[in-house]
């Protein structure tokens, strides 16, 4: 035992711990890195869920209803309602399952509702922004004034719906700003391209670090107008964005 | 349990330095994961594509400061307001271009003489905002020009004027010749003239106007028939075709000294083509009712054939860069467009379409020639774009006018202007267009044919 022992030097010892409490420690760090940006969306969420009926101990629960109603009016969806209810498929318990059981299936479900609520409201904000944006456009067929006017209601209203759960639709939402907000002469050079890089800070103010050159001046005075117009809700994140602009 | 819980110890006391040191080394793994992402932040790309159409808003305000006890002759007090003039020739040559699109003075929240605020142009859409103040005195006007670029809230352009008030075209020009320049860094024709063939008293005479029709002046030139000016920028020299009874002179008229010089006499007739320096001009020349391209040497009046045959050949045009030209021939039958090397050699055809192709002029950047061309008996302006480099041309003809008979066109110094002769009201009348064929316009109300731009 004594000479076993010897053999067995320290080192074989702190090395594993050391090295699993490390990794442990990487592991819970790259956990908060890799969860951070999926959660920030979810911060001003607030979605109650109000109502879970208690699933009864006999042998099928009855479909859980969740107040719609509720819902919509905590994430900030005027007026609109939630016209289909989410209901609890009808399922089985066995009878021998313990109330203990129970309990924690019946949390699990409501977990589970909450989810999808939480996944509807989302998709529903994502449609709204849309469609708020499709307005715009739609009204931007007026003459001078009222299309610099439309255009500013339209990222007025953009902004106070600016829960982009997802850093793709924000991109998406900002090239739609920036392209409605791009004027160029017909009558013109053709076949032009330039681009710029700007930064979006978490407040949505822009700040153009790149510009490269058009080769015409007409064209680079669009791209810098058509960013400088821009009014940008603020990103889910810090952002940097090369935009590209091809007559 | 007792020999792990002694390891344990033994671990502790001997080699805590070591486990701090892992510890640290994590720690700082873990800081460093935190940290960079936002320094090395990824770029996300977005490709937009066409634009949406439409000109820049621009505000022009031109408004005369109060001069004091300056007593103005009857003749300036009798004009509606200098000022008023000023904008109306600034607005006119600015909208003509297309690029530009002036704001309805109605509309504007801010005094001319008032100081500049972005936030009162904003709500109105406008780019930018041009504020020109003019100080009238006894003979003399001054001018300062000052740009505001609405966006950024910024000035961005000041110059000061001066000129005779007589000027007041040219100075309105020369201002709106700048503002068009700061945008586009490029040189309108704002201030450009056109030459062409008039009608005085049964007699043909040279005029020249504005590019927007204004200031109708005579040359002293007339004669029964006065045939294709032809203008050479560099030398300012005119080349022309008279007829003085029954001969033909071909002259030539030196801007720079205003004097005139009869370089070919013939019985049979000389069209002047394009110059190719000072001495040497590409002529149509008629040998034995045969019409062939020459080129002149006009101090001595010698002919030396370049472009010959059975068939007619006539129009020759130099290309921009002086190696090669366009010219018509029926050599297939047909009146077409060919392009052939200054010796005569390398000759191509380069228009397929219709039966009746002439008149061709370059672009002054040589990637583009307008033509003539029949349709339906009628002829009509085309353009067709053309790679100087293969030598070829590059798509289908462009059909820019579509009323009367079009002909003669020529392109304007900066290549987004065509002028031409149209018939298209009953009378040959100078017109002008923008080179989509857009913006079609009558430049003169009488008689006017064969229109030359002149710098």
């Amino acid at each position: 035992m004594v000479g076993s022992r010897k053999s067995l030097t320290v080192f074989s010892y702190v090395s594993p711990v050391a090295l699993s409490l490390s990794i442990h420690i990487l592991i819970v760090a790259l956990l908060l890195f890799l969860e951070a940006p999926y959660k920030k969306p979810f911060e001003y969420m607030t979605v109650k869920i109000v109502s879970i009926v208690a699933s009864q101990p006999e042998v099928s629960s009855p479909p859980t209803v969740i107040s719609s109603q509720n819902v919509a009016k905590e994430s900030d969806i005027e007026g609109e309602k939630l016209t289909t209810p989410i209901e609890r498929s009808p399922r089985l318990l066995p009878k021998e399952i313990s109330r203990k059981d129970e309990i924690i299936e019946e949390a699990l479900h409501a977990i589970k509702a909450k989810k999808r609520i939480e996944r509807i409201v989302r998709l529903r904000a994502e449609i709204r922004g849309q469609r708020s944006e499709v307005r715009g456009q739609k009204s931007d067929v007026g003459g001078q004034i009222s299309e610099g006017r439309n255009q500013k209601t339209d990222i007025q209203y953009s902004t106070a719906n600016s829960r982009y759960p997802t850093q793709e639709t924000y991109v998406n939402i900002v090239t739609d700003i920036i392209r409605s907000n791009w004027t160029f002469p017909e009558v013109a050079e053709r076949g032009l391209k330039g681009s710029v890089v700007i930064l979006i800070e978490r407040n949505g103010s822009v700040k153009i670090q790149e510009f490269n050159s058009s080769g015409d001046r007409l064209f680079d005075y669009s791209i810098r107008n058509a960013i400088l117009k821009s009014t940008l809700p603020p990103p889910p994140e810090e952002l940097e964005i090369e935009v590209r602009f091809t007559q | 349990m007792s020999r792990l819980k002694a390891s344990g110890i033994r671990l502790k006391r001997k080699h805590t330095k070591l486990l701090w040191h892992y510890c640290h080394t994590s720690i700082l793994l873990a800081i460093l994961i935190f940290i960079l992402p936002p320094i090395a932040r990824a770029r996300v790309y977005i490709d937009i594509t066409s634009p949406n159409p439409r000109p820049i808003l621009i505000g022009l305000q031109v408004y005369t400061e109060d001069s004091g006890k300056v007593s103005f002759s009857p003749q300036i007090k009798a004009l509606p307001s200098y000022a008023q003039q000023i904008l109306t020739i600034i607005k006119d040559d600015l909208t003509y271009t297309n690029l530009f699109s002036p704001i309805e003075e109605r509309l504007f929240l801010e005094s001319p003489s008032g100081t500049f605020k972005p936030e009162n142009w904003k709500p109105l859409g406008a780019d930018a905002v041009v504020k020109i103040k003019l100080q009238l005195s006894q003979n003399t006007v001054k001018a300062l020009s000052v740009i505001y670029d609405v966006n950024e809230g910024v000035q961005i352009f000041k110059k000061e004027y001066s000129g005779d008030l007589a000027f007041i075209r040219t100075l309105a020009h020369v201002l709106a010749r700048d503002i068009y320049k700061r945008f586009t860094d490029r040189d309108p024709p704002f201030e450009a003239k056109i030459l062409y063939v008039g009608q005085i008293d049964g007699k043909k005479s040279l005029f020249i106007i504005d590019w927007d029709g204004a200031r109708q002046r005579r040359l002293g030139i007339s004669s029964e028939t006065v045939l294709s000016p032809k203008w050479f920028e560099k030398e300012r020299l005119l080349a022309y075709t008279v007829r003085d009874g029954r001969r033909w002179s071909l002259k030539t008229l030196d801007f720079n000294t205003m004097t005139q010089k009869t370089v070919l006499e013939s019985q049979t007739l000389a069209i002047a083509g394009d110059f190719i320096d000072r001495k040497n001009l590409l002529v149509t020349y008629t040998d034995a009712d045969n019409q062939d391209i020459y080129i002149l040497d006009t101090e001595t009046s010698r002919l030396k054939k370049i472009i010959g045959g059975f068939g007619i050949e006539i129009d020759p045009v130099i290309s921009p860069d002086k190696t090669k030209f366009l010219f018509v021939s029926d050599r297939s039958g047909s009146p077409q467009i060919y392009i052939a090397e200054l010796s005569g050699y390398n000759i191509k055809r380069l228009t397929f379409k219709g039966n009746y192709n002439t008149s061709p002029r370059w672009s002054p950047t040589g990637d583009a020639f307008v033509y003539v061309g029949s349709v339906n008996g009628r002829n009509q302006i085309f353009l067709q774009r053309f790679d100087p480099a293969k030598t070829e041309t590059v798509g289908e003809p462009e059909q820019l006018t579509f009323k009367g008979d079009n002909e003669e066109p020529s392109f304007s110094p900066d290549g987004r202007f065509i002028t031409f002769s149209s018939n298209r009201d009953g009378l040959w009348r100078i017109y002008i267009m923008r080179i989509d064929g857009s913006g079609q316009k009558a430049l003169t109300e009488d008689y006017g044919f064969s229109p030359v731009w002149i710098k």
